[in-house]
């Protein structure tokens, strides 16, 4: 479930009784949330491969998107920053994760079995590169449109091409190690 | 896997991304009819091509949820300000408190505007060279001016890796800044005071070295060898041969002034918009004592410690530093500029404006962060578009005087502030000339 931290929650009632115009600027901060959220959390997730994990990075992106972009950018660089702070987030809870050792959620069940499938896949991601995970996760978020990951993710095209070629390739050696081709 | 299928499995590969060419596909098909193995390598990317949709497909299902959980959090807050308050953690009196962490904030932002979008910077040789040191080395010694005026004070800092010592012009206050942890530690010498100070959330996120900013721009450039770098052929400056190394965009102007034997960088040159900044004296990988960047309270010093809120930047804290100024500083006078050097001049003396008035310390830190948190919404507005400051020579309440009028980003009309501090909008043609 989502809570705002309680630092995060305003406590302005008692000092600011100005009637401000906050049902306009409410809908500006709704509309920045509608368009960038589900790009956010694609990155988010992309990164993190896991769903609360990237809840989580891409609620705090937004409230620093709500804090500084709105007024300062326009719609062009807007999207790219907003994208940039994701990754960087992310990549920052990477690491604080790596010094604290791995998550113990994923119970790893080295099994061959159909329906362990999904698990092995997402194993597999999370074993790739994090400049070519992103791309490949990015590419099913965004209805295989590779020139929409290179407008978001600021790469060529034909770099996420490459990238998504280099991506099936590294995940197939992932998921078939062990058995012969 | 026979060596003449390697490139075809590049195509296979293409093939379910769906980025293959016409005439590429006719050369997949051909192999793949006589090429049982590849056939089969097909067939397999095509089934994780399929979990992958069903997984993504899962979690994006679950999407809009989220989003609308993150809108009813956000509807339900209270209206204003729209960002998390930032606490600071700082000493109850001195100029710690009103100068020297508002200058923290203050040049935390200088630089917090939009980044360079699309520029580009030249591959010479000379300029991978240049930059080496900026981007890898470990330590750093710089002196900072804000502005043009090469005579005007410094800001010094020490940085080592996250860290950075801080030492204010004009202000007996040093920061010690980590922007790992988003935590200063300020100390007075004078008075043997220390203070924490909280700088989680967006000062954070602004806050690095300059040295932090053109290492940023750089890391971006570098990627660009297909547009020039400007050669600035031999100068002498501080005494020291330099040659130098530009390049523009927009509004945006980077110049590096090397060692021509060692290509190490002697000074910087930054051009934001309307703000200048100079980096000069640097020195790379110079040793840094531990001491003078650690955390820890210096022997002999007092910890103070309370909290304050740093909040949204808005117009209305603008026109409350206005007021401020004009009220506690000059004697009821707007300043002549709002320019952040001459601001810097100021700095002792508002703060002894500030700590000789009748109030208790609480609020004299309060006027203090008041009087940046409006200049900052200033800063940001410098930064993004049209602007006038007219205020030089008016009295604080002169009825009918603009003083200071701006066309917020994306809207058809301006806003004005008048001497008198009240606002007005208005259409583009009645803006005051």
């Amino acid at each position: 479930m989502l809570e705002l931290r309680s630092s995060q929650v305003n406590d302005r009632s008692t000092r600011d009784q100005a009637p401000a115009p906050e049902a306009q600027g409410r809908t500006t901060d709704e509309e920045f949330v509608r368009q960038h959220y589900d790009h956010v959390f694609a990155v988010c997730y992309g990164i993190l491969v896991n769903v609360h994990d990237a809840q989580d990075a891409a609620q705090e992106t937004m409230l620093r998107g709500l804090v500084k972009a709105a007024r300062r950018m326009g719609p062009d660089q807007l999207g790219p920053w907003i994208i940039r702070v994701a990754r960087n987030l992310c990549i920052d809870r990477l690491r604080r994760r790596k010094r604290r050792g791995p998550p113990a959620e994923p119970p790893p069940t080295p099994s061959r079995q159909d329906l362990n499938a999904q698990l092995d896949l997402e194993q597999a991601i999370q074993r790739l590169p994090a400049e070519l995970r992103v791309p490949l996760l990015m590419y099913y978020f965004d209805g295989r449109s590779a020139q929409t990951i290179a407008e978001n993710l600021n790469i060529s095209h034909s770099g996420v091409c490459q990238r998504l070629r280099l991506a099936r390739r590294q995940l197939h050696e992932f998921l078939t190690e062990g058995s012969r081709e | 896997m026979k060596t003449a299928c390697h490139p075809i499995r590049d195509l296979i590969a293409d093939s379910v991304t769906g980025s293959l060419a016409a005439e590429q596909a006719r050369q997949l098909d051909e192999h793949l009819r006589d090429c049982a193995a590849c056939r089969r390598y097909a067939e397999a990317l095509r089934r994780e091509d399929r979990l992958l949709t069903q997984l993504v497909a899962g979690v994006i299902s679950d999407v809009p949820a989220r989003r609308e959980q993150l809108l009813h959090a956000l509807r339900h807050r209270p209206p204003q300000p729209i960002n998390q308050p930032i606490r600071w953690r700082i000493a109850m009196k001195s100029r710690i408190g009103i100068v020297g962490a508002a200058a923290a904030v203050l040049l935390a932002t200088v630089f917090g505007g939009p980044s360079l979008v699309g520029t580009f910077f030249g591959g010479s040789i000379t300029f991978a060279q240049v930059i080496q040191p900026i981007l890898h080395a470990q330590t750093v010694v710089v002196d900072t001016i804000v502005g043009e005026d090469e005579t005007a004070p410094a800001i010094h800092d020490v940085v080592k890796g996250a860290r950075i010592r801080r030492t204010m012009p004009n202000v007996d206050s040093v920061a010690i800044i980590n922007l790992d942890q988003g935590r200063m530690l300020t100390l007075d010498p004078g008075q043997k005071a220390a203070a924490y100070v909280d700088i989680q959330g967006p000062v954070v996120e602004g806050t690095r070295s300059y040295l932090g900013l053109v290492r940023e721009i750089v890391t971006r450039l570098k990627d660009r060898p297909d547009l020039p770098v400007t050669q600035l052929g031999r100068r002498a400056i501080d005494g020291r041969d330099v040659v130098g190394l530009e390049v523009r965009e927009a509004n945006t102007q980077l110049t590096i002034w090397a060692d021509p034997r060692t290509a190490r960088p002697l000074r910087i040159e930054v051009r934001q918009g309307q703000s200048f900044t100079i980096l000069k004296n640097i020195e790379f990988d110079v040793p840094v004592e531990e001491a003078l960047v650690s955390m820890d309270v210096p022997v002999g010093y007092t910890l103070h410690e309370t909290t304050l809120d740093m909040r949204e930047f808005t117009e209305q804290d603008f026109v409350e530093t206005l007021r401020l100024w004009a009220q506690l500083v000059l004697d009821g006078k707007f300043p002549e500029s709002l320019r952040l050097e001459d601001l810097m001049g100021q700095m002792r003396g508002i703060g002894e404006k500030i700590d000789h008035l009748d109030v208790p310390g609480e609020e004299k830190m309060q006027l203090g962060l008041k009087l940046w948190r409006g200049y900052t919404f200033f800063h940001v507005v410098a930064h993004g578009g049209a602007y006038r400051y007219a205020g030089a020579g008016a009295r604080l309440g002169e009825a009918g005087k603009a003083i200071f009028w701006y066309q917020p980003q994306g809207s058809a009309t301006w806003r004005v502030i008048y001497a008198d501090l009240s606002t007005a909008d208005v259409v583009a043609e009645d803006v005051p000339k």
